[in-house]
């Protein structure tokens, strides 16, 4: 079957330094994707190539079965949404005003309604936040204003940044069961790139662990060759 | 009578003036120090045009603000390179240049002795010689600036300058394309200001470049901080207490050179006491 986002010998390179080396790496649909690795191995690189915020010097990115040049309003009006490290709400905007940002190119307010239930019905806990402004909310109620905002376009994938960082680790398991329950019940595909892997690779389908811009090891999370490389890298 | 009248039209000219800084600064949080630039060239639009040109203010109003947006169109992509206090710097040197432009350009502009005899506005018969009658229109302006500014606002088009101020790389994720939005608002002020600037003209009936300083632009950002960023009823009302305060001393009985004096100190301790109690002004909701 045809992969969602795939990537092939990708290179990209910041200032001469060469941060990605001939990645090849392929989301299919609905599944979970995790990238892991040290700091500077290249993880958040990739989502940025893949999603247009970054240039690739070499290689191919394939979205939907079609060679792409990714730049991200096309990318987000094609069903490719990205949410970068961090709770990255805007602060000072309401919750339901970081929501409609998200589908400035909608005209239609049902369906922007429709789509701010839909959001609703999977973050029950925003519902009594609407006005609040976004900075006031704690971390965890912050990163699932951040979730509901990258799903307001439904996506078909989603790339997330280290959704976990400066969350607490119970805060961070409820962050992956979310996105698990999103998974099941709308068939979004998710990249991630995580540190905090424990819980992470209880909901993957697949595991990327990358380093210095390579991907060394690669497979489903029971895979031996893939836990045997985590725990050298890792010092599990 | 007739002073309170006075007072009315420049708190209706730098009311407008406040209200196009703020749609820069307060919404979008771009910190420009160009504001006077284009306060200059609509004052001088209108005041060129009405005297060596006899062209009727309507017109030569809407000249300096054609003027003014193509300025704009040019400093903004120059300013756009920019971010930060980097952004502040570049758009004060914008300041400096048109200053400079308006003393040295001798033949045009008349250097530092200024323009005399602007005539006031008419319409038809009509002439607005009585500051009465142009309170009215300058009064006029300043409601309609104040609809476009709150139409800009409460619209999606000033949702998205609040995300750019908030976090621009964010927004370009969501498939803005900030630098568009920040041009466009860039040019929607400028010409805000342009209209300040040629009403300016009239309403003196002189003008000359020493209005047009960097210094303007610091008591413009003077009085969006104290009314507060990011609310058009703040602009106001920093505009009310900023031009109304050093009125008051004049009741107070000191010389003139003294009360002057006190002014900017007044200006300074206000400054210093909000950053302490309320750093985002007044009524603001938002701090730079």
């Amino acid at each position: 079957m045809q992969p969602l986002l795939q990537l092939s010998n990708v290179y990209v390179e910041y200032n001469r330094f060469r941060a990605l080396c001939g990645i090849d790496l392929a989301c299919g649909e609905k599944q979970i994707i995790a990238l892991l690795g040290p700091n500077g191995a290249g993880k958040s690189t990739i989502l940025k190539a893949a999603f247009g915020l970054l240039p690739i010097s070499q290689g191919t990115v394939q979205w939907q079965g079609e060679t792409v040049k990714p730049a991200p309003p096309d990318m987000v009006q094609s069903g490719l949404s990205f949410t970068p490290q961090g709770k990255s709400v805007f602060p000072t905007l309401s919750v339901k005003e970081n929501l409609e940002t998200a589908v400035h190119f909608i005209r239609d307010r049902k369906d922007i309604q429709n789509r701010l239930d839909e959001v609703v019905s999977l973050f029950p806990a925003l519902e009594g936040k609407w006005n609040a402004e976004a900075g006031t909310l704690s971390g965890g109620q912050q990163q699932m204003v951040v979730l509901a905002r990258g799903l307001m376009t439904r996506p078909r994938l989603l790339l997330l940044d280290e959704p976990s960082l400066g969350l607490a680790p119970k805060l961070v398991k409820e962050v992956f069961l979310k996105v698990k329950e999103i998974n099941q019940r709308l068939g979004t595909a998710f990249v991630i790139v995580e540190h905090n892997l424990k819980s992470l690779l209880d909901i993957v389908d697949h595991a990327y662990v990358l380093r210095q811009g390579k991907v060394v090891s690669s497979g489903p999370p029971s895979d031996a060759a893939l836990r045997e490389t985590i725990q050298n890298i890792f010092k599990l | 009578m007739d002073y309170l009248i006075n007072l009315s039209i420049l708190f209706s000219i730098y009311g407008i003036l406040a209200i196009s800084l703020n749609l820069l600064i307060g919404y979008t949080g771009l910190v420009s120090l160009a504001q006077a630039a284009f306060y200059g060239i609509g004052a001088y639009a209108a005041a060129l045009l009405m005297t060596k040109a006899h062209m009727g203010f309507f017109p030569a109003m809407l000249c300096g603000m054609g003027l003014s947006a193509c300025a704009a169109l040019v400093i903004g992509m120059v300013l756009s390179k920019f971010r930060g206090d980097y952004y502040m710097i570049a758009s004060a040197g914008c300041t400096m240049i048109v200053y400079n432009v308006l003393m040295s350009w001798r033949e045009v502009t008349n250097g530092a002795i200024g323009i005399f005899g602007v005539p006031r506005p008419a319409i038809g018969d009509f002439v607005f010689t009585s500051n009465l009658a142009f309170l009215g229109l300058a009064a006029a302006f300043l409601v309609l600036v104040m609809l476009a500014a709150h139409l800009i606002a409460s619209s999606s088009f000033g949702r998205v300058l609040k995300t750019i101020r908030e976090d621009e790389d964010v927004a370009r994720i969501f498939g803005y394309r900030p630098l568009h939005y920040k041009m466009l608002i860039f040019v929607i002020s400028a010409m805000m200001a342009s209209m300040a600037g040629s009403l300016f003209a009239v309403y003196l009936m002189f003008i000359d470049p020493s209005t047009f300083k960097l210094v303007e632009n610091v008591f413009l950002l003077a009085i969006i901080i104290l009314g507060g960023l990011a609310d058009n009823r703040g602009a106001l009302l920093g505009t009310l207490i900023l031009i109304g305060l050093p009125e008051l001393l004049r009741f107070t009985g000191f010389p003139t050179e003294i009360a002057a004096q006190m002014q900017k100190v007044i200006y300074g301790l206000l400054l210093i006491v909000l950053m302490f109690l309320r750093p985002q002004g007044i009524l603001g909701k938002f701090r730079i």
